[in-house]
């Protein structure tokens, strides 16, 4: 998942320059993403991942940097999901 | 004989109240005494370097203490303030070096790690500890909190044309030009816009727009001449951390351009929060579409809102529309301000009759005076001592003037004058989009077609493009509709919010 989200922000906001990011980097003191560039993050989030994030979700407490999207995605998915690693592809079912 | 004027830094510090707040950020706060208290070290400092009167400073930095102080202190030393934005493109960034002739440099460390090398053989002045620069003519930190000063502090003595900043305009049309705003500028356009907005010193301003572009200036010269206090956020990316600390903080007032407005409206909780205390909400910094100015009105029924237009070359504002003419003249920038005349000529140079579309003409004692170094790009738009604005306009029976386009964001199509505006307000009409804009390609048949490029609201972007085809078709006149449709996450802008169509041309 780490690896996923870091890839996306690395190609889209660092022009693929993978040494300048590291997993806690503020996005917000970086400047690497701006208010547009987030909700693109967030398209991507949802797509990938399967997950809904609201307008209200949209804090720097859950999107600052790659290690809080990560945790942020590890509380909203279901348990099993998480573990599988790709949940947008194996939905969780019994 | 020399008239007296009036250093900035003197209008908007002398005799404020030293223990209210100036300036609130999220981890800290100034208050007047302290921001008095930096300035007057900025200004000692830079005058210690050997630094004369007319000297160019540049200031380089997002919106911070910091930047505050050097700002007014670079102004009550007498030089003048380059401000240039944090995450400027190296060549921009070289080219304002080299033709304002900085010696003196006032950078945050950000701006520092990455540019450095740049600035050899220069005076530099940071925000807090970077390691030594080997080739700097001299280094310092000013990261000491600061008490408030003990002895009467001295502002230099200036004429009113004394240059007191030159503000780059955003490098959307070719190399940025540099705006020669003197100490008179400032005064008189931050006089006019405190009368008509009716500041006062209770009065917080959520401040997200960068102070080195004019609007972002603007908030902070009419908040410092009052006494109130500026809450300023560089988190806008986050619009929910902004509205909230709207609230937290009380703000009477928002600033904003217009992507700030699209993305409030159609991406965050704006319309399910409450907020008591604001008072107002100004926009400014380009055209917000009628569809998004009835929203917001929905959203804040208790909020006056103004809707204003201004250039840099103005210093900042040349008009507003008042809070109470909003639904009747819908679209209108208004008229021009308590100390501006704002005219609509044609090319005869007569004012144009309700209707006619006309150049939009002001003068005032806030208009710039001139372009840095650039004497015929001057001549062309200042003349007469009035401002050539290049914004196209016409004006209705009641004098309220309506802006039909930039002059040169036309199409040309079947041989007609086509705004591109009109066609992005249609776009904008449809709520799946958050942005578009149009630009014009070739076209055998029509000469130049429409080409749009829109930013989805929705996640799901699935059949979008055929989506808004069908929305235009009952709208646009057929050779007005679409002939290629991009969706895009985001519009190229400037660091002053503004839609870069240049770069739309390269996509």
């Amino acid at each position: 998942m780490v690896q996923k989200i870091r890839t996306f922000v690395i190609d889209n906001y660092l022009f693929g320059e993978e040494g300048k990011l590291r997993n806690d980097d503020s996005f917000m003191e970086s400047g690497i993403i701006d208010s547009t560039g987030i909700l693109e993050l967030v398209r991507f989030l949802e797509a990938t991942f399967g997950v809904k994030i609201s307008d209200e979700e949209l804090i720097p407490d859950n999107l600052d940097s790659i290690e809080k999207i990560a945790a942020f995605l590890q509380r909203k998915l279901p348990a099993s999901a998480a573990v599988g690693g790709a949940p947008s592809l194996q939905p969780a079912q019994r | 004989m020399t008239i007296r004027g009036i250093n900035v830094a003197e209008y908007l510090l002398a005799g404020r109240n030293p223990e209210r707040i100036a300036l609130n950020f999220p981890q800290s706060h100034a208050s007047y005494g302290a921001l008095a208290a930096q300035a007057d070290r900025v200004a000692r400092h830079v005058l210690g370097l050997g630094a004369l009167k007319g000297d160019r400073v540049l200031l380089i930095g997002d919106n911070s203490l910091f930047w505050a102080a050097c700002y007014l202190g670079i102004m009550q030393a007498g030089l003048v303030a380059v401000p240039i934005a944090a995450n400027s493109r190296p060549r921009d960034l070289d080219y304002v070096l080299e033709t304002t002739d900085a010696r003196i440099i006032c950078a945050q460390s950000s701006v520092m790690r990455a540019h450095g090398p740049r600035f050899g053989g220069k005076h530099l002045l940071t925000d807090g500890d970077t390691p030594p620069l080997p080739h700097a003519a001299s280094q310092q930190a000013f990261s000491d909190p600061a008490t408030a000063a003990t002895t009467s502090l001295v502002y230099a003595s200036v004429e009113p044309h004394d240059l007191a900043a030159l503000v780059f305009t955003s490098g959307s049309t070719g190399q940025p030009r540099g705006v020669m705003v003197s100490h008179a500028n400032i005064i008189a356009n931050t006089d006019s816009i405190i009368a008509y907005l009716e500041l006062t010193e209770r009065d917080r301003i959520m401040a997200v727009l960068p102070f080195h572009y004019c609007y972002g200036a603007s908030l902070l010269h009419t908040h410092l001449r009052v006494g109130g206090e500026v809450v300023a956020d560089n988190r806008f990316m986050y619009p929910e951390t902004v509205l909230q600390r709207m609230i937290d903080t009380k703000c009477t007032g928002f600033a904003g351009v217009p992507s700030h407005f699209q993305i409030l409206l159609r991406n965050s909780s704006l319309r399910k929060k409450q907020f008591p205390d604001l008072r107002y909400v100004q926009q400014a910094g380009g055209y917000l579409a009628p569809a998004f100015i009835r929203e917001l009105k929905d959203a804040l029924p208790d909020t006056k809102i103004f809707i204003m237009y201004g250039q840099t070359e103005a210093t900042a504002r040349l008009s507003y529309l008042p809070s109470e003419d909003l639904e009747t003249k819908l679209g209108s920038i208004g008229k021009g301000m308590p100390g501006v005349t704002l005219r609509v000529l044609n090319e005869g140079g007569r004012p144009v009759r309700p209707g006619e579309v006309g150049e939009i003409v002001a003068e005032g004692a806030n208009i710039a005076l001139g372009y840095w170094k650039a004497p015929q790009e001057s001549q062309a738009i200042f003349r007469n001592g009035a401002l050539y604005s290049g914004d196209l306009a016409r004006v209705d029976e009641d004098g309220f003037i309506y802006i039909v386009d930039r002059a040169k964001d036309f199409l040309k199509c079947r041989g007609e004058k086509v705004s591109c505006r009109q066609i992005e307000e249609v776009l904008l009409e449809c709520d799946e989009l958050v942005e578009a804009a149009i630009i014009g390609i070739p076209d055998d048949v029509l000469g130049e077609a429409v080409k749009a490029f829109v930013v989805p609201r929705v996640k799901n972007t699935t059949g979008l493009e055929e989506r808004v085809a069908s929305f235009c078709k009952n709208r646009l006149a057929p050779h007005h509709l679409p002939k290629q449709i991009v969706v895009l996450p985001a519009l190229p802008k400037s660091s002053a919010g503004k839609v870069m169509k240049t770069a739309l041309k390269t996509l």
